[in-house]
């Protein structure tokens, strides 16, 4: 727009088309006039004092801004230059106005600096609502209060509330409704869906919100406005849909109070973002519902394992006493007269008793432990007997199976030690049967060490190496759970009630320890437990170590099994022997005569009787022949067919034997005796076995079967003053009736004999006994010659082992010793 | 029980633990009248009496303290085996020799 004033008057003398639109006046209406005949006073005012003013100074003004009310556009603003048009004098004679109309532009600036303020504000209640705990913790009504009271307030609107859909989904309910006025929060109403159906249809395929500009006559809440819209007086909504999971569960309120309102893009996104809020509190609060029934679920499950446990544990101990008199009264009737059917029926039930009560014992451990009922003790121990004791339980299991058992101690572990020894070796022989049981031949090698994982004294790792069937490494945890064993399919087979290894994680956990396996299947496992125990503070002196003087004794160790030599080597040095080792027999008899031939014979020599190769009793034979045998004891370590390694040894005067698996306090024993022996010196009093205390063993029942009535009338003197009770048949078929009808400990078996011999006698008492589900009976064969085939047929009919006729009194007494010695220890 | 058949020309005396004084001369009873079951066996070829009887001689001699008849008792196992009659004759001329010879003492 452009215009002239005259100078004097300030009338319009000039006014240009763009003005004449401008400002809604023609320039004829205009010209002759002045800005009071068309303007407000005060704007009127405004334009001539500036006008004045440029005239006055005679300069150029720059006015920004200039409202200036028009004839139909209402106010406008302007930015206007005012320039003086002098005359030739030198005065002032028109004055030029220049003015732009910059409403549009001012106000757009106006929305900008609007919109920017709003985002801001937003960001700030967003970041509020991050920090509110409420929502994070799914503390529901106060999330529902600090979320209405934002909206309302960021959005400038009188009302704002959170309605939740109902369960059926069929009505939305109000969960909290913020009035801004009265500043007051309320909930209860109902809307029911099917009634506002068009709104709630909306709502659900809305993204973002229902921006209602007009709340009467959008289609979408146009359903609302009887009662609600004209009961509140709403005039505009902005609804946006609260989303879980994907799915609409309900709706976050903004209601305008008055007319029709327009909603801004952000106002919007402002709405849908509130929602999210919602969403997260609600997330948190069904979170918080579930950890809370899963805190319960796991409460009830604790409680009620451990009232099982308790239950268990009585119940157990409750069962067991009419347990042990019904196996007691079975033990009694089994003394007496019985019919074979009788007896067999019995046999049944005395073995079912066995198992019942093992079974009730584990269950009673087991629960014990869990219901942390279990005391361990606190005593003084030394860990070479609890050891010693384990072993030789075991030995005879590892023996029938032909397993080598071996247990090493390593030199640095303490054995004055302080903890619970019976629950000590009742881990320890779990893991050493356990080992046994799932090993069918090789070796279970047993090796004690400090913990390499833990520096503490006192802190003893035991591991049980098997060459069994292995485990798969899925089940390695499985395997310490209550009744599960690795291989499901063969818990027949190998028996037991699976919870050994649960019982010794226990135990082992108790004593502030652990239980792992690593294994192989195939090849073999590995069982490890550690316990954390304490060392003796005055640790007892090894109770054998003292007696026995072996300082400087040349000493030979023949073994083909390292562990076994490894065993021998550090036993034998800390008694002061000089120890050598050898891992055949031919390596054996080439060191023998070496030193020999270098003047230092060795004096003591240790042989393994079953070695590949040259065995233990060829070796032996070989130094008897020769002259390296000058000053040398010998002692044959024997472990399968003892009985019949204890005969050759006697037949070939060697100093003693040794079943193995090797103890300490039997080494030590063997070797004073025949040491003493051979010096021609009684053995120390300390070790030889009063033979009252010997006869006041276990007394045998022993079958002998065997036809002449000579060899019955000699065997029958030789045990005549012995508590030991023989009876006799005279062939293999009486043999096997008597088997059926009686119980024997022992049964001496002929191999060769008319009408029925030992062979199918043995193998038809071994049928019998797998009928009957019996254990087997140890049977030594007697035969009058050793042939290397006939032995091998002897084992392949079921005998355990073999004694060569002629049978002498001392070697069939001590066999039976040695055989009840086992007997009692398993 | 060691034995000794140096003693004196006609005799053969042997040494046996004092334990088995009972039950030693009923042996030696057993064995006189084995002789007559053997020579009635002899006789009608009854190959598998003789083999019995040789066994247990062999099995039993040995643990009464008479490793001879033990021997004597194998080889008459044999003997029987393969039903050599002149070899059994031999040997239960040497059974009767040496149970007509035998002196017991006991220690």
């Amino acid at each position: 727009m452009i215009f002239v004033k005259d100078a004097t008057t300030l009338k319009f003398v000039r006014f240009n088309r763009a003005g004449e639109e401008l400002i809604g006046y023609s320039e004829r209406e205009l010209l002759g006039k002045s800005d009071y005949d068309f303007f407000p006073p005060h704007e009127a005012d405004f334009f001539t004092e500036k006008d004045r003013a440029v005239l006055e100074q005679r300069r150029v003004l720059d006015i920004p801004e200039e409202p200036i009310k028009t004839k139909h556009r209402g106010q406008r603003m302007l930015h206007t230059k005012k320039v003086p048009i002098l005359g030739p004098d030198g005065t002032p004679q028109y004055l030029l106005g220049i003015s732009e109309d910059i409403t549009e532009q001012k106000l757009s600036k106006h929305a900008e600096q609007r919109r920017a303020l709003m985002l801001e504000l937003q960001q700030y209640a967003l970041c509020e609502l991050a920090k509110q705990e409420a929502i994070y913790t799914g503390n529901l009504t106060d999330a529902f209060h600090v979320l209405t009271e934002m909206g309302s307030r960021v959005l400038g609107v009188e009302r704002a509330s959170v309605w939740l859909f109902t369960e059926d989904g069929s009505a939305l309910s109000l969960m909290d409704l913020y009035e801004q006025s009265p500043r007051r929060h309320s909930s209860g109403a109902r809307l029911a869906g099917d009634r506002y159906r068009p709104y709630v249809q909306a709502l659900i395929q809305e993204e973002y919100a229902i921006a209602a500009h007009n709340a009467w006559t959008d289609a979408r809440t146009r359903c609302l406005a009887e009662p609600y819209l004209e009961a509140l007086g709403i005039g505009a909504m902005l609804d946006a849909p609260i989303r879980s999971k994907g799915k609409v569960i309900g709706v976050l309120c903004h209601e305008h109070v008055g007319g029709p309102r327009t909603w801004t893009p952000e106002e919007i996104h402002f709405a849908s973002s509130l929602t999210t809020f919602i969403t997260l509190a609600m997330e948190a609060h069904q979170r918080k519902d579930s950890d809370r029934e899963l805190r319960v679920a796991k409460e009830v499950a604790e409680v009620a394992n451990r009232a099982k446990s308790e239950f268990l544990a009585s119940m157990s101990h409750e069962i067991r006493t009419p347990m042990n008199a019904i196996i007691g009264m079975a033990d009694l009737l089994w003394e007496t007269q019985l019919s074979p059917e009788q007896r067999k029926y019995l046999r049944i039930f005395r073995r079912a008793g066995g198992t019942l009560l093992n079974l009730i014992n584990d269950i009673l451990d087991l629960s014990k432990v869990e219901a942390g009922r279990l005391e361990l003790e606190h005593i003084e121990f030394d860990l070479n007997d609890v050891l010693d004791k384990a072993v030789e339980i075991l030995s005879m299991r590892a023996n029938e199976k032909g397993l080598e058992l071996a247990c090493h101690l390593a030199t640095d572990v303490p054995c004055g030690l302080v903890g619970d020894p019976t629950r000590l070796s009742q881990i320890i022989i779990n893991l050493i049967g356990n080992a046994i049981k799932f090993t069918e031949k090789g070796s279970v090698i047993v090796r004690v060490t400090t913990d390499p994982d833990n520096p503490r004294p006192g802190a003893i790792r035991f591991s049980f190496a098997d060459t069994g069937i292995g485990i798969p490494r899925e089940k390695f945890e499985a395997i310490f759970d209550s009744f599960t064993q690795a291989h499901a399919s063969t818990t027949r087979q190998f028996g037991g009630t699976g919870l050994g290894l649960a019982i010794s994680k226990h135990l082992a956990e108790r004593m502030g320890g652990r239980i792992w396996v690593d294994s192989t299947v195939g090849q073999g496992s590995t069982f490890h437990c550690t316990v954390q125990l304490e060392v003796q503070n005055h640790p007892i002196q090894a109770s054998i170590a003292a007696p026995l003087q072996l300082t400087n004794v040349r000493t030979l160790v023949v073994d083909d099994h390292p562990t076994n030599r490894l065993i021998l080597r550090e036993t034998l040095a800390a008694w002061g022997a000089l120890v050598t080792e050898a891992e055949s027999g031919e390596d054996a008899l080439v060191e023998l005569r070496r030193a020999v031939e270098a003047g230092d014979p060795y004096q003591l020599l240790l042989l393994d009787a079953r070695m590949p190769g040259m065995s233990g009793f060829d070796v032996a034979e070989a130094v008897k022949a020769s002259s390296v045998g000058q000053g040398l004891t010998v002692i044959m370590l024997t472990s399968d067919h003892w009985a019949d390694d204890i005969a050759r040894t006697y037949d070939l005067g060697l100093g003693g034997y040794l079943v193995k698996p090797i103890r300490r306090a039997d080494l030590f024993q063997a070797i004073s005796i025949a040491l003493g022996r051979s010096k021609g010196t009684p053995p120390p009093q300390f070790f030889s076995p009063a033979p009252a205390q010997e006869d006041a063993a276990r007394p045998l029942h022993i079958l002998l079967v065997e036809d002449s009535s000579d060899n019955q009338l000699l065997i029958r003197s030789y045990l005549k003053q012995t508590a030991h009770r023989l009876d006799v048949a005279d062939h293999g078929g009486i043999g096997l009736e008597k088997v059926k009808h009686g119980h024997y400990d022992v049964i001496l078996m002929d191999m060769q004999m008319p009408v029925m011999d030992g062979y199918t006698a043995t193998r038809a008492i071994r049928k019998w006994e797998r009928d009957q589900d019996l254990p087997p009976t140890h049977i030594i064969a007697l035969t009058a010659l050793a042939l290397r085939e006939e032995t091998a047929k002897i084992f392949e009919a079921g005998c355990n082992s073999h004694l060569t006729k002629p049978v002498r009194k001392q070697t069939l007494l001590e066999v039976l010793r040695a055989f009840n010695k086992r007997q009692e220890a398993a | 029980m060691r034995h000794s058949d140096t003693a004196a020309p006609q005799r053969i005396t042997v040494t046996i633990d004092r334990d088995l004084e009972e039950i030693v001369p009923t042996f030696l009873a057993n064995r006189t009248r084995d002789l007559e079951t053997l020579r009635t066996s002899v006789s009608v070829q009854d190959y598998e009496t003789i083999r019995v009887l040789g066994h247990r001689l062999k099995g039993d001699g040995g643990g009464y303290g008479f490793p001879a008849l033990s021997e004597m008792g194998g080889a008459m196992e044999l003997a029987a085996g393969r039903h050599d009659q002149p070899a059994i004759e031999r040997i239960i001329a040497q059974l009767q020799d040496y149970l007509a010879r035998v002196t017991v003492v006991y220690r």
